[in-house]
């Protein structure tokens, strides 16, 4: 993992560096070129003082927020992904991935398509890396390398093919490391510090093939590049595996001088880890000479520095100090060394396995996929003229596809069987062109993308005329109640059916790397109460008891409120599905403080709980516990995997705690981030009445409630007079409003208008005649308005006659 | 009230015009877009629901049609009723020009709040 840090560190410096500018102000910036000074100074700071780039990114954020315009958008995008690569590098991991989140749906707003859109991905495939989440990082980087390679920046490209080689070393699978490297290397050939990365890279991998002869010339090279920069910072690694090549080889004059040469530069640089390694080599190359006190004297001495013994990048030292104490006898010291050595060896092994197992599985799902894409489109072939023009095109990609996916495979094969025909086996590797494969892979998961949103299509519409048509029926209040009783099911049926789609197209989402999440105030005791109300119905029709806590919930807070609800609601749905009797819970509350402050949402319930081994499993697409599960519980294994991706691009995770047989508790974290409470809207609570639109056309009804609630805080909606007599009994209401065709549409005027006796009521009426308006006097009407009106005009009236005022409103229409 | 439905899907118009008589709505009907616009000069409609992919031309070229005319039915309300759920189809929709976009299976709640909602927004001009 260290080794994949520092060649991140250099070739991030190189994204990131650029002359520094303005010195850091305190004021809030208020004008664009003042926010772009100070992007440019968290620019400057980034490698040197990453706490210092966070203030200036953040000041720059909210300087471009206030602004307005297409260069502010772009600057605020900009602002928000240089503060999280500063949180990154600052080593606070949540609230870096919320901002590059943030920046990834600001950039992909304001310049789709553009460099800065790549960066943006490029930097979250990095954090993706970072946190193991290796087939996610492949997948940024890809889209990262499409983005540059469509608007020909070929230093990006150069440094994303570096990084996507940096991940294949990690999987210790040195082969597709170099080439890709190597394709870098053709593609560009300008900045020196990307130049010496690529160098020393690509002299690593040789290395590690046995390839040493070639190898010394690349660090020459990138040594040469680093001299010119004068950078003792770059000097010394290059030296060190000059060195460890020289000794690899046996050249053990060589490697003296190298050594020599690197122990002059560590002196000057005073870095204690650095003086550590180079100590290591020294001690190697006495080692190998046979000059066993020097070489105890020498590694020694590089352990004594103030340094973390159990970090990776002391392996070779700790080996080569278990070589030497145990040449010396010295059994005691062997096995302290060993056992460091071990538990490296361990974690390196563990972490190859696990990035080799990400990449085969980013290639083998993908295979996959196609196989299914190809099958599914075959079956749908003879459909419409533009259907068939997509199928033509994802055939193409499909082609091409699993062309890259049999080279890729076959690579891997002949690494690790094939040596022998090493030399044979590259040459024929270096025929492929990887810039068109890369191009294949990015059109054949455009082509998987297009697939699902193809599918999503095709079921959304005859789902359109299943549930439009349900709908149109139970609209009919006359219906017969048995029937009304089987569309209901039906209806059901299709709504199961819609959430189903939606779900799919989530997870396609998530695996295009398209999950994007907003922020908004959100008013978060209202959101859960929401939820809950759905989920509480269901629970007590089931026997189970629902508790609502929210006694220590934040208030309003910024977040993504259709995300957070999705997750929400989910985890509620999977908890009442899996809990027979019993109860569930929903608690929510805040942990730690600002401004590292979270969100803590818990969903607990005392249903069949999930064995220990699965408790990582329920969090992958299309996985329960139990296979047996999905028969007896249904739900297609989706809800926990969009529920995880959601916290996450939201900068949280879900986790889960269970015992079998006692229940769940599933606990979501978000970082939190509180607003002041809104302004005491004159919001009608449940002890103040309302008014409210008595109309049967829903049209009319949702264009009256627009007109009137632009002028009064609260307003309800009635669609027949019954509904609107049960509101008036409940003590809803303080003034009703009804129109002609809703009172006409009872089998008697005069019934309707009584019904609603209880509270001053408005007419609205076209051209009522002279025993209309004697009767609606004699009934107390309270006010009557002539049709036809303009809109403002009958709210005017409305309004005014809201204190309750008798007044008759005849013949003056607008 | 008078709706044009632009839709190439005959259930779908089916099922749209089924559900506005449920709001007393008549609705007219046009297969496709080139359809539709010659209608819309020929007929004075209070609305327009617009579908997006269509044989001919699409729906965001449509609206962008009749948000260009010289005349009144310039400001005709549009919503655009899809199946598609590609990312930022929304903002690209409103940004031709559409007054509202609701994805299928349409809700037909979702549906007359939205009509109402948009009848409601063109303040002196609404008649009741």
């Amino acid at each position: 993992m260290k080794r994949w840090l520092l060649i991140l560190a250099v070739t991030v410096t190189a994204a990131l560096a650029r002359p520094p500018s303005a010195h850091a102000q305190s004021a809030p910036p208020a004008s664009l070129s003042q926010v772009e000074d100070r992007i440019a100074s968290a620019r400057a700071v980034m490698m040197t003082d990453p706490a210092r780039a966070v203030v200036e990114a953040e000041a720059a954020r909210s300087g471009a927020r206030r602004l307005k315009g297409g260069q502010a958008r772009i600057d605020l995008a900009t602002a928000t992904w240089l503060s999280g690569e500063a949180y990154v590098r600052n080593n606070q991991l949540p609230l870096g991935r919320q901002r590059i989140e943030e920046a990834l749906a600001l950039a992909r707003k304001a310049a789709a398509g553009s460099k800065l859109n790549g960066d943006v991905l490029l930097s979250r495939g990095n954090y993706r890396a970072l946190t193991a989440d290796v087939a996610g990082a492949l997948a940024d980087f890809q889209a990262a390398f499409a983005i540059y390679r469509k608007i020909n920046e070929t230093r990006s490209e150069a440094i994303t093919l570096l990084t996507i080689a940096t991940l294949h070393l990690d999987a210790n699978d040195f082969k597709s490391g170099l080439k890709y490297v190597d394709q870098a290397l053709q593609i560009y050939q300008g900045d020196p510090q990307l130049m010496v990365s690529l160098h020393n890279n690509r002299g690593d991998m040789l290395r590690e093939l046995g390839r040493y002869a070639e190898a010394e010339a690349e660090f020459d090279k990138a040594l040469d590049l680093a001299h010119r920069m004068n950078s003792d910072a770059l000097i010394l690694p290059i030296l060190r595996n000059i060195a460890r090549n020289e000794l690899a080889e046996n050249k053990l004059a060589e490697a003296g001088r190298v050594i020599d040469e690197a122990l002059l530069v560590s002196r000057r640089l005073d870095n204690p880890a650095e003086r550590t390694k180079v100590l290591g080599v020294a001690a190697q190359l006495h080692l190998q000479r046979r000059e066993l006190g020097v070489a105890r004297a020498l590694i020694e001495e590089a352990f004594s520095g103030n340094i973390a013994r159990d970090d990776t990048q002391f392996w070779q030292a700790q080996k080569t100090a278990y070589e030497i104490y145990h040449a010396l006898g010295d059994d005691k010291k062997a096995l302290e060394h060993l056992e460091a050595l071990k538990k490296l060896d361990d974690e390196t092994a563990k972490l190859a396995a696990s990035t080799n197992n990400a990449l085969m599985t980013a290639r083998f799902d993908f295979a996959n996929q196609e196989l299914k894409i190809s099958r599914l489109q075959e079956d749908e072939a003879k459909r419409k003229l533009e259907y068939e023009r997509s199928r033509v095109r994802t055939q193409q990609a499909i082609f091409i596809g699993v062309g890259v996916t049999a080279i890729g495979v076959v690579a891997m094969l002949a690494f690790g069987i094939v040596t022998l025909r090493r030399s044979r086996n590259e040459v024929r590797a270096a025929n492929i062109d990887l810039a068109s494969t890369n191009e294949a892979l990015g059109r054949a998961l455009a082509a998987k993308t297009e697939f699902l949103a193809t599918t999503s299509h095709e079921i959304r519409t005859p789902l359109n005329g299943i549930l439009g048509m349900t709908q149109v029926m139970l609209a009919d209040r006359k219906l017969d109640p048995q029937v009304r009783d089987r569309i209901g099911v039906v209806h059901g049926a299709g709504i199961s059916m819609r959430a189903l789609v939606d779900d799919i197209l989530d997870v396609a989402k998530m695996e295009t790397g398209n999950l994007t999440v907003e922020r908004a105030p959100l008013d978060l005791p209202e959101m859960l109460r929401d939820v809950s109300r759905l989920w509480e119905d269901q629970a007590r029709s089931k026997g189970v008891a629902f508790d609502l806590d929210l006694s220590a919930a934040p208030g309003r807070i910024e977040s993504d409120p259709a995300r957070l609800r999705q997750v929400v609601f989910n985890l509620l749905s999977n908890a009442l599905k899996f809990t027979p009797s019993g109860r569930i819970s929903l608690t929510a509350g805040a942990t730690g403080a600002a401004p590292d402050e979270r969100l803590r949402i818990v969903v607990r319930d005392t249903g069949i709980g999930i064995p220990a081994e699965k408790l990582d499993l329920i969090f992958e697409s299309f996985r329960q516990a139990d296979a047996g599960t999905t028969r007896q519980f249904g739900g297609t294994g989706l809800g926990l995997a969009i529920c995880r991706n959601i916290a996450r691009a939201l900068g949280g995770d879900v986790t889960v705690e269970s015992v079998v047989g006692e229940g769940a508790a599933f606990t979501v974290e978000v970082p939190l981030v509180r607003l002041p409470a809104a302004e005491a809207a004159p919001v009608a609570g449940a002890d103040e009445p309302s008014l409210m639109i008595v109309d049967r056309n829903p049209i009319s009804r949702a264009m009256l409630k627009t007109l009137i609630a632009a002028r009064l805080p609260d307003v309800r909606v009635a669609g027949s007079v019954e509904e609107a007599q049960a509101a008036i009994a409940a003590g809803w209401v303080s003034r009703a409003v009804m129109d002609e065709g809703t009172a006409r549409a009872q089998d008697d005027v005069e019934g309707a208008i009584r019904a609603l006796s209880g509270v001053p009521l408005t007419l609205l009426w076209t051209q009522p005649g002279e025993e209309d308006q004697a009767l609606f006097s004699r009934m107390g009407v309270d006010q009557l308005v002539v049709k036809p009106i303009t809109g403002s005009a009958l709210v005017e009236k409305i309004i005014s006659a809201r204190p309750v005022i008798k007044q008759y409103i005849a013949s003056d229409a607008a | 009230m008078n709706v044009l439905f632009i839709e190439d899907d005959p259930m779908n118009r089916r099922v749209v015009a089924d559900m506005l008589d449920v709001a007393g709505a008549r609705l007219a009907e046009a297969e496709n877009a080139e359809i539709g616009l010659r209608m819309i000069d020929a007929h004075d409609y209070d609305m327009a629901l617009v579908d997006l992919r269509m044989p001919g031309m699409d729906g965001i070229s449509a609206i962008r049609e009749i948000r260009a005319r010289n005349d009144a039915k310039a400001n005709l309300p549009i919503i655009v009723v899809t199946a598609d759920t590609a990312i930022d189809l929304r903002e690209r929709c409103l940004e031709a020009g559409a007054n509202e976009v609701l994805f299928k299976p349409v809700a037909m709640d979702a549906l007359f709040e939205a009509m109402g909602r948009i009848l409601a927004g063109r303040g002196d001009d609404v008649i009741l």
